[in-house]
């Protein structure tokens, strides 16, 4: 029972037009098609559907019953053909070629940047959109919880717009009259519910809203990041809400930017990129490598303008020194930006002095986002080399190193003995990036693990929680 | 338990299946249909001091106009004997003309204005085309009070069987919502339709028996005449304002070809329309 899927989505995919005027035409053409052509030429993604024409079509309507067979479309289901590209001038696909399931009692997350596709799928399997290609087969009563205060009038009153909305997401009268009271509650508007819409703040319109999706009783459920709304205490209600939602049989599928919301409430997880489906998979495999691959983005970009400089020849320079290279290296010698988490790092640099200098102090600090993590300085441990004329090489290495993955830059100056004057100023000299990989290491047996590990901390210290003497404190020690 | 499936196919255009499924889902949906239409009324004319006299004033303008440019003489119009005052002849054409352009137009452009309802829920996209027709309704209904005040003030009864009026005016609100279904998909992805339609039933009000009679094809004396009879005679609206005009008049219940062709026309338009926009429905919410 429930192993039985209650969403199937196989190889979906959904075009649109980038300009309105195309999307126009192609509408139209599209009408013409629907009307004029026999269903199995009718897709708008005619070549495949031409090449495909004894494809798996079985009754596109809404049917209410689980059987009913459509006359005329008894064929047996054939696997489709990977879509041909059939795309008009100007447009694109917003989903490609995608497919999972959603099982009773699972809940699935959605993730990937934003135009990744992940609203336009919902659209699909809530109906409002028919999918260019492939197949969606829903098993229950489904709500979407995609729009927030949905047929609210602007001039009505609270309590008139809680009826409309109610009936808009498909509630009947009584169930509304029924809970009523509940939704008035829970929006905490109790106050102005007689008042016109159009005079409540932007969050009251919200928690409105929202206490009305709240109260939906669906075996089906699709959350498009609406939670985000509201002040703290609201948004607590919401998640107490959806975790107890989650306790019984219902699906739920949820796309949220919040890699911690995903991690915490989702079982698996889908990872989409421009339509695509890069990864599918439990929970905490999938946030690891999306999030491997946010830091690989964000290390990209040359925002440093290093290999320019290293273009030509010289990283940084001062009256005092040029910096030739800065190289992140391992352990074993080879120079590569990307180190696993735990793995020892050293940073070496080359440089010319253009004159005898005494003890110059070397510093460099470890940045995420322009915070320093953490500094190699000569300032503080007092360590400095006896002098410094001509080619030289310097290299950091830190040992048993604890920083959590994400993208760093190396920051390098240069000081006089006292500490006082600047050699060098402080440059961006190289950068590199920590993975996930040897995560493992750390324990992860929280709720909100990996999203603290790779979101929320830079650094991670091995502790202990001392529990021993809870039980004195309780009633039957 | 009920199982939805969504394929690229499209929906059937003739299985006679589909109707079944059609009829159910709208009648599945018939609270909301209720919601929208109570939402659309009391929503209307909340901020306005005049409110529902906005509803009455156009036909009540345009029959007051031609009366007045009728009593002066400068536009000659020819009622027969034993017919209704002008006065109430102009409003009660403008009134039924109005009610059938304007079920028409709120249909065609129920989907096009109806904005984030359409793109970010699901649910029949009939239900907006009703309500919004529904709206129609309510509004004649506004408007047939004021006539009755009109012939009431006047002092002209009409025949009690004006009570079966109502017969006639069913067939006419098929007739706009069948156009309106086919033409919101359309009006949909291409705003022109809409106002397109606005443009020609600015013009079809003079093109149709509402300020002035038809002329007769036995006494015609003009070219000109003739074929404004035939424009008349083509057009179904005419045939329903004829028979309530007989009714009016004379109490009798004319059932001429004309009607009886009309009235057929008018639920096979309905017909066409609603499946033409049950195979569009899912297009429609992209091109939005």
């Amino acid at each position: 029972m429930s192993s039985e899927p209650a969403i199937r989505v196989e190889r979906v995919s959904k075009k649109f037009a980038r300009s309105l005027k195309k999307a126009m035409v192609y509408g139209l053409a599209d009408i013409a098609r629907a009307t004029l052509l026999p269903r199995q030429f009718r897709s708008p993604n005619l070549e495949a559907r031409v090449s495909d024409t004894l494809g798996a079509t079985t009754g596109s309507y809404r049917t209410r019953k689980t059987e009913r067979p459509t006359p005329s479309n008894e064929q047996p289901a054939t696997s489709n053909p990977q879509p041909a590209d059939g795309l008009r001038p100007s447009e694109f696909w917003a989903v490609r070629d995608v497919s999972f399931e959603v099982r009773r009692g699972e809940c699935l997350g959605l993730i990937g940047a934003n135009g990744a596709g992940k609203s336009t799928l919902f659209k699909i399997l809530s109906g409002i959109y028919g999918p260019t290609d492939g197949r969606i087969e829903i098993r229950g009563r489904l709500s979407a919880l995609i729009e927030v205060g949905a047929g609210f009038h602007a001039m009505l009153s609270g309590r008139e717009n809680i009826y409309i909305s109610g009936a808009v997401l498909g509630m009947s009268t009584k169930l509304i009259e029924e809970k009523y009271e509940q939704i008035v509650e829970f929006s905490g508007v109790r106050d102005f519910i007689d008042m016109p819409v159009k005079f409540y703040s932007s969050g009251m319109h919200v928690r409105l809203g929202f206490a009305v999706l709240a109260h939906l009783d669906p075996e089906i459920m699709l959350i498009d990041e609406i939670l985000a709304v509201g002040d703290m205490e609201f948004q607590k209600k919401c998640i107490d809400r959806i975790n107890e939602m989650r306790q019984g049989q219902m699906a739920i599928a949820l796309v949220s930017h919040s890699l911690y919301r995903i991690e915490s409430l989702c079982h698996r997880v889908v990872w989409l990129d421009h339509g695509h489906v890069v990864m599918i998979g439990e929970a905490r495999e999938v946030i690891r490598a999306y999030r491997d691959q946010q830091i690989q983005l964000s290390a990209e970009p040359d925002g440093h303008g290093l290999n320019a400089r290293k273009a030509t020849g010289a990283l940084a320079e001062s009256p005092f020194f040029i910096i030739h290279r800065a190289e992140p290296v391992h352990a074993d010698g080879r120079v590569d930006e990307r180190f696993a988490y735990g793995e020892p790092i050293a940073v070496r640099i080359s440089f010319t002095a253009r004159q005898r200098i005494e003890r110059p102090l070397f510093n460099l600090s470890f940045m995420v986002a322009g915070v320093s993590v953490l500094e190699t300085s000569m300032l503080v441990d007092g360590q400095a080399p006896d002098y410094v004329e001509g080619p030289g090489e310097i290299t950091s290495r830190l040992v048993n190193p604890r920083l959590l993955p994400n993208a760093y830059t190396v920051e390098l100056f240069i000081r006089n003995p006292e500490g006082m004057v600047d050699l060098m100023d402080m440059q961006v000299v190289t950068q590199f990036t920590i993975t996930s990989e040897g995560l493992d290491q750390i324990p992860q047996t929280g709720p909100y693990a990996l999203g603290h590990l790779m979101h929320g901390n830079m650094l991670y210290q091995p502790y202990e929680w001392d529990l021993s003497r809870i039980r004195s404190a309780g009633k039957d020690a | 338990m009920q199982t939805t499936i969504y394929d690229a196919s499209g929906r059937d255009r003739i299985s006679l299946a589909a109707w079944g499924h059609m009829l159910r889902e709208f009648w599945g949906y018939r609270e909301l249909t209720w919601r929208l239409i109570s939402r659309n009324f009391s929503a209307q004319f909340r901020q306005s001091f005049l409110g529902y006299l906005w509803v009455v004033l156009p036909p009540v303008a345009t029959a007051v106009v031609f009366a007045l440019l009728r009593q002066a003489q400068i536009v000659n119009v020819p009622m027969a004997e034993g017919s209704m005052p002008y006065v109430l002849f102009a409003l009660m054409g403008t009134t039924l003309w109005g009610f059938f352009t304007q079920i028409t137009l709120m249909t065609t452009n129920s989907i096009a204005s109806a904005g984030n309802l359409v793109s970010r829920i699901y649910f029949p996209r009939e239900v907006l085309a009703v309500s919004s027709a529904f709206n129609a309704v309510i509004n004649l209904a506004i408007r047939l009070a004021v006539l009755a005040l009109m012939f009431a003030l006047v002092r002209y009864a009409p025949h009690w069987q004006v009570v079966l009026a109502p017969l006639l005016l069913i067939p006419l609100a098929a007739l706009g919502v069948g156009l309106g279904l086919f033409f919101a998909p359309i009006n949909t992805m291409m705003h022109d339709v809409g106002r397109m339609l606005e443009f020609a039933f600015q013009f079809g009000l003079f093109l149709a028996p509402t300020v002035y009679p038809t002329p007769d094809l036995a006494t015609a004396t003009g070219r000109w005449e003739r074929v404004l009879f035939w424009i008349h005679s083509l057009n179904p609206v005419s045939h329903f304002l004829y028979a309530v005009q007989s009714l009016v008049e004379t109490g009798v219940f004319a059932v001429t070809r004309g009607l009886v062709v009309s009235t057929g026309l008018s639920f096979l338009i309905l017909a066409v329309g609603w499946r033409f926009f049950h195979i569009c429905e899912p297009l429609l919410a992209e091109r939005l």
